[in-house]
């Protein structure tokens, strides 16, 4: 195991502590069932069902049923805002409920909210009557009738779902934060920048409580061809090894300076640790390179003032080979190296909530919880048989979230004392 | 509360927009009141109500193939070649290839991404006969390129810029509309007072002058759709505004710890003093009636300045030229700044260029900038039928030499998401 890495030091100046944890994934509508879900073996990977993905020949983690929260919102955006919506408003229902937090409890003015929200894609069937009615008869586009006919027939709220703060706004709305804010896209690093500005927000006293968290993609024909013209899925017939399967998801946490969730009594889930940031694409021009990850982790390291042998458990952001060499690089690959699990194997990649999700079953995991137990899916030969994993107590984990285009970003979190109430 | 101990300084700054290539031309054709609206050439408008826009020269933008980045190109949205030539000259005006630690440098953008062409719309609804639309086709065929994907994401761009201009700190992306820009700013400010970057570029850009961009904010009837001629669109606070004329730009700056960039003897142009941010909650498609979230955002950024509304001496204003919102920011602004509020120039630079949604906030710092170290009021031209619900101090028409030391300037997104920005003249 290696020393502490050099770097810059920028230690928080007071602590923050998460208080209230809330999820929403392919299997299940809470963190307990998650969690009980990957250790009972379970993978939410399956067959897709929402829309007819035959020509695809591929799987994914959908969120079947997604929980309903009742809103007042007006149809047509719901509509808009599809499945990122229910995403975004559950999670955070039961975040908000599980630190006790109801109306009243804090000035909405005093509520910041923080969200890496995944890419969002137009609605065909919002635009295809402008082009069915433009075709000439060989089935082109007639360009000449598309403009100042065709046109007419696009949904005028098409742009609606394009934008991927909008249901974030809608969540706002709903209830009622008025606060610090800011969203980010759309991938896994944008879910750890989340944490860190309302971390940052709530170290200025700019607000009371913040919601941070994320929201994966929709999986649909966009997402599936975006990630296979990538070449993040494989084509029909190849094998998934070392491939993502896109998985849906939404996770929220709740945090609020130590301090001021000890006063009103909150359960202290855990503390938030530190931060690391890094933007550099490998050779291919694909991932984050080792480099940008390895100094990724190194950064959260020293921000939260801890050497690697302190870190328990690693919530890896994918298989992905420049992730390993960079985590075996700084902890090694020996039995006392942290057990490595990695979620997105029984998941999918949830891109922005990745790494929210990952953070909350992260601080969920119990004394007693045996990481040697969890499926060998979910765990990352050849260390998960180290001694972290053997029962001997999960404190500090640290949480990769890994863009495809060069960005990636760690943070560390300890758990509480009210984790296990 | 955490001692705000990092001050942060702008050491540089470049724009491209409807009414300049560069910072100096678009401040010099601002202050001289030009207009950049004009009938849109870049697409087809015949038969629709809104036909004007502002459009950037393109001989403005970089030449890709001189500077040996084909590579680029190719996936290269207008928006990223837009946002490359406003960081160009910022990163040339801050010195920034002279900072060794290219980790602690680091860019925060507020972009969307590219709009889908009318092309890519027949690629991806190939038609399979019978009603049967074969989207998965596209990735079968191979007609569909990854490209077209890859210039609607909005990270794309940020990770092409931190890879152009050798920036390996935090980089992010920032989607939140019209707010965009100015989070940008404020996200960065954050994150270099609290230590994690010595430096950043900061910023934002949008290219939404074609068809499917175009046709949306049409159709929700968003844009004005009677003028006399395009250069009198544009009316902010004006009686017989009728909506926002939509434009393209990129604005950028360079954001620096004040300490580093005293060390490498960087130009200091301003201090940025403070920021704050709000939520409507209100609705989606509408602004608080009573301007709760644009109050709230503006006396963030002065508490977060350390300064109280009466030592604000400049506004630059939202001001899009809506019905809505130039009533309500004028009614936050006075709710803010009180009895004051008649006395403090306030101005919307949108009248000249337009409204660069995304890029607003970042090219509005800018000149916010260049206005106080150039003791000049920029002017909100067309200003020709006070509203009397509009009625504060809108610097009309003319530009206004004017000393100021401490500026406000606001962006309001779609959707309830504000942001303001408190820059000042820059004091040892």
């Amino acid at each position: 195991m290696k020393a502490v890495p050099e770097g810059h030091s920028y230690p928080l100046t007071g602590r923050v502590a998460i208080t209230g944890v809330g999820a929403v994934c392919s299997l299940g509508n809470s963190v307990r069932e998650i969690l009980l879900g990957l250790t009972s073996g379970k993978s939410g990977i399956k067959e897709i069902s929402d829309f007819d993905a035959d020509g695809f020949g591929c799987m994914a983690a959908q969120v079947k049923n997604p929980p309903s929260v009742k809103t007042d919102v007006n149809p047509q955006l719901a509509r808009s805002m599809g499945k990122h919506l229910s995403l975004l408003l559950s999670p955070t229902e039961q975040a908000l409920g599980s630190a006790g937090i109801g109306p009243g409890t804090f000035d909405p003015r005093d509520m910041g909210c923080f969200a890496g929200m995944g890419m969002v894609d137009y609605h065909v069937e919002d635009l295809l009557p402008a082009v069915v009615k433009s075709l000439d008869p060989s089935g082109n586009l007639d360009y000449d009738r598309f403009f100042p006919v065709g046109s007419r027939e696009i949904y005028p709220l098409w742009p609606l779902a394009m934008l991927n703060n909008v249901a974030f706004c809608q969540a706002s709305i709903h209830f009622g934060l008025r606060g610090e804010n800011c969203v980010f896209s759309p991938h896994g690093d944008a879910g750890i920048q989340a944490v860190a500005e309302a971390v940052r927000v709530l170290e200025e006293g700019k607000a009371k409580v913040a919601l941070a968290g994320g929201v994966s993609e929709q999986v649909s024909e966009f997402s599936i061809a975006r990630a296979r013209l990538k070449g993040l899925i494989p084509p029909p017939g190849e094998g998934p090894e070392n491939r993502a399967v896109l998985g849906e998801c939404g996770a929220m946490l709740v945090l609020e300076p130590f301090s001021a969730a000890q006063e009103r009594g909150a359960d202290i889930l855990a503390l938030v640790g530190g931060f690391g940031f890094s933007c550099q694409r490998d050779e291919k021009g694909v991932f984050a390179s080792e480099h940008a990850v390895s100094s990724a982790i190194r950064q959260a390291l020293v921000h939260a003032g801890l050497d690697p042998c302190r870190i328990d458990a690693i919530m890896l952001s994918s298989l992905n080979q420049n992730e390993l060499k960079a985590v075996r690089g700084i902890f090694g690959t020996d039995m006392e190296s942290p057990a490595m699990v990695v979620t997105s194997r029984a998941l999918g990649e949830m891109f922005a909530a990745g790494p929210i999700l990952d953070a909350a079953i992260g601080l969920s995991f119990e004394e007693k919880t045996d990481l040697a137990a969890l499926p060998g899916d979910l765990l990352c030969l050849p260390v998960q048989r180290g001694k972290r994993g053997g029962g001997s107590g999960i404190r500090r984990v640290l949480v990769n979230g890994i863009s495809y285009e060069g960005r990636c970003a760690s943070m560390i979190i300890e758990t509480g004392p009210g984790k296990n109430r | 509360m955490q001692q705000k101990e990092k001050r942060v300084v702008v050491t540089g700054y470049g724009m491209i927009t409807p009414i300049g290539k560069d910072s100096r031309q678009t401040f010099e054709n601002a202050k001289n009141g030009v207009s950049g609206i004009s009938l849109l050439s870049s697409f087809e408008t015949e038969g629709l109500p809104c036909r004007i826009g502002g459009q950037v020269d393109d001989s403005g933008l970089n030449d890709f193939t001189a500077k040996g980045l084909q590579g680029i190109e190719k996936c290269s949205s207008r928006g990223l070649k837009l946002m490359i030539s406003a960081v160009s000259e910022a990163a040339e005006s801050a010195g920034l290839d002279s900072i060794q630690n290219r980790n602690r440098i680091g860019v925060s953008l507020g972009y969307h991404g590219e709009n889908p062409s009318v092309e890519d719309l027949v690629l991806l609804h190939r038609y399979g006969g019978a009603g049967v639309w074969d989207v998965s086709g596209l990735t079968k065929t191979g007609v569909y390129s990854f490209f077209n994907f890859f210039r609607r994401k909005p990270d794309v761009a940020t990770s092409i810029l931190s890879i152009l201009f050798n920036c390996k700190g935090s980089s992010f992306t920032i989607v939140s509309a019209c707010a965009a820009g100015s989070q940008a700013i404020g996200e960065a400010l954050g994150i270099i007072r609290e230590g994690r970057a010595d430096a950043m570029i900061a910023g934002g850009s949008e290219s939404n002058l074609n068809f499917m961009g175009f046709v949306g904010f049409v159709l929700i009837r968003a844009l004005s759709e009677r003028y006399s001629s395009p250069e009198k669109a544009s009316r902010p606070f004006d009686r017989k505004r009728n909506g926002f004329v939509m434009s393209e730009g990129a604005g950028a700056l360079v954001l620096e710890s004040l300490d580093h960039a005293l060390e490498r003897k960087a130009p200091i142009f301003a201090e940025v003093l403070g920021y704050g941010s709000s939520a409507d909650a209100f609705r989606i498609t509408d602004i608080h009636p009573k301007g709760d979230g644009a109050v709230f955002a503006m006396q963030r950024a002065i508490a977060d300045a350390g300064l109280t509304a009466s030592d604000i001496e400049y506004i630059n204003a939202h001001g899009t030229s809506t019905l809505q919102n130039d009533q309500i920011e004028t009614l936050a602004i006075n709710r803010v700044l009180g009895e004051r509020a008649k006395d403090v120039p306030v101005s919307s630079n949108k009248s000249m260029m337009g409204h660069t949604i995304a890029a607003a906030g970042a090219i509005e710092a800018g000149l916010t900038i260049m206005g106080m170290n150039n003791g000049i009021v920029l002017p909100t031209i067309n200003h020709e039928f006070p509203d009397p619900k509009c009625d504060l101090d809108y610097v009309p028409n003319h530009a206004r030499k004017l000393e100021h030391g401490i500026a406000l300037s606001n962006s309001f997104g779609f959707g309830g998401q504000n942001a303001c920005l408190c820059f000042g003249k820059f004091r040892q």
